[in-house]
């Protein structure tokens, strides 16, 4: 719950971001408080909908990752036309934001995974000591 | 800790007794160690069937609704399904490492990120397997709860 959680924070703090950027090219002067509330709650979906097609294992990791991201832009674009994002951001950049979004998030649980292995590792080092 | 060996010629099999003051987590590793010593499992090797001690099983894999059973050198085959073996040896230290794979954690000896955002784990045997991210947070929790053959 609380990696969750976590992961909604920081993918809509790094949509907010990418949006001010290409605002700020655009000649925005400022986010509209809905623009906040609206990305908080497509992430929540994307976020949410994950639990699920995380479910999918495949021995392709293409396959799952496709399955991700396609679930992604669905909803995205769904988003899109329930909140008329469609007027000012054409579908082409929303699609662009989310890979980038996509990928930093890559990154973001490469590091987490990490620590993660670390954690393990020590623990098995310490069972082994002890074991031996 | 004291380990006293007394034999008895009236008994059939071996009998163990443990006294301690209060429950510990040292008092539940004999425990496990134990029981695991007491858990065998029907194996099917060349039409003849074996029962194997449960510590000596690396892992388990379903393959085609098969399930097979990893040894050190050898590898069996057993009626059991995946979903019942990781049931039922989840406290013997035995974790869902991906789909198809239930681990004994007491011969994981490795664990190390592949670029395909899975991890691969290495075994004392030196034989590798794939874990996927979903089952990492439950081999942690089993490695932090210390149940060990």
């Amino acid at each position: 719950m609380r990696k969750t959680v976590i992961s909604i924070m920081s993918t809509t703090g790094i949509t907010l971001v990418m949006l001010a950027i290409i605002g700020a090219f655009s000649g925005a002067k400022f986010i509209f408080i809905s623009s906040v509330f609206e990305s908080l709650a497509a992430n929540i979906i994307i976020q949410l909908g994950y639990f699920l097609t995380r479910k999918f294992e495949s021995k392709y990791v293409a396959l799952e990752t496709a399955l991700d991201i396609g679930y992604a832009i669905i909803v995205l674009i769904s988003f899109g036309f329930i909140f008329h994002w469609f007027t000012s951001t054409p579908i082409w950049m929303l699609i662009i934001m989310f890979i980038v979004i996509y990928i930093l998030g890559l990154f973001l649980n490469i590091f987490r995974v990490r620590e993660e292995i670390n954690t393990i590792n020590k623990l098995l080092q310490i069972r082994n000591k002890k074991a031996n | 800790m004291i380990i006293k060996l007394e034999q008895d010629l009236s008994k059939n099999d071996i009998e163990v007794l443990i006294k301690y003051a209060t429950m510990s987590k040292d008092v539940e590793r004999i425990t496990t160690i134990l029981q695991a010593m007491d858990t065998r499992i029907k194996c099917r090797m060349d039409d003849s069937d074996k029962f194997i001690n449960i510590s000596e099983v690396y892992y388990f894999e379903s393959v085609d609704k098969r399930t097979f059973v990893y040894c050190e050198h050898s590898v069996y085959r057993t009626e059991s399904r995946l979903y019942q073996l990781a049931e039922d040896l989840a406290h013997l230290g035995f974790v869902q490492a991906n789909k198809a794979c239930i681990l004994n954690i007491n011969v994981l000896d490795s664990i190390k990120p592949l670029l395909n955002s899975r991890m691969e784990a290495t075994l004392k045997n030196g034989e590798r397997l794939y874990i996927t991210r979903k089952y990492l947070d439950c081999i942690r929790r089993a490695l932090q709860e210390g149940s060990q053959l």
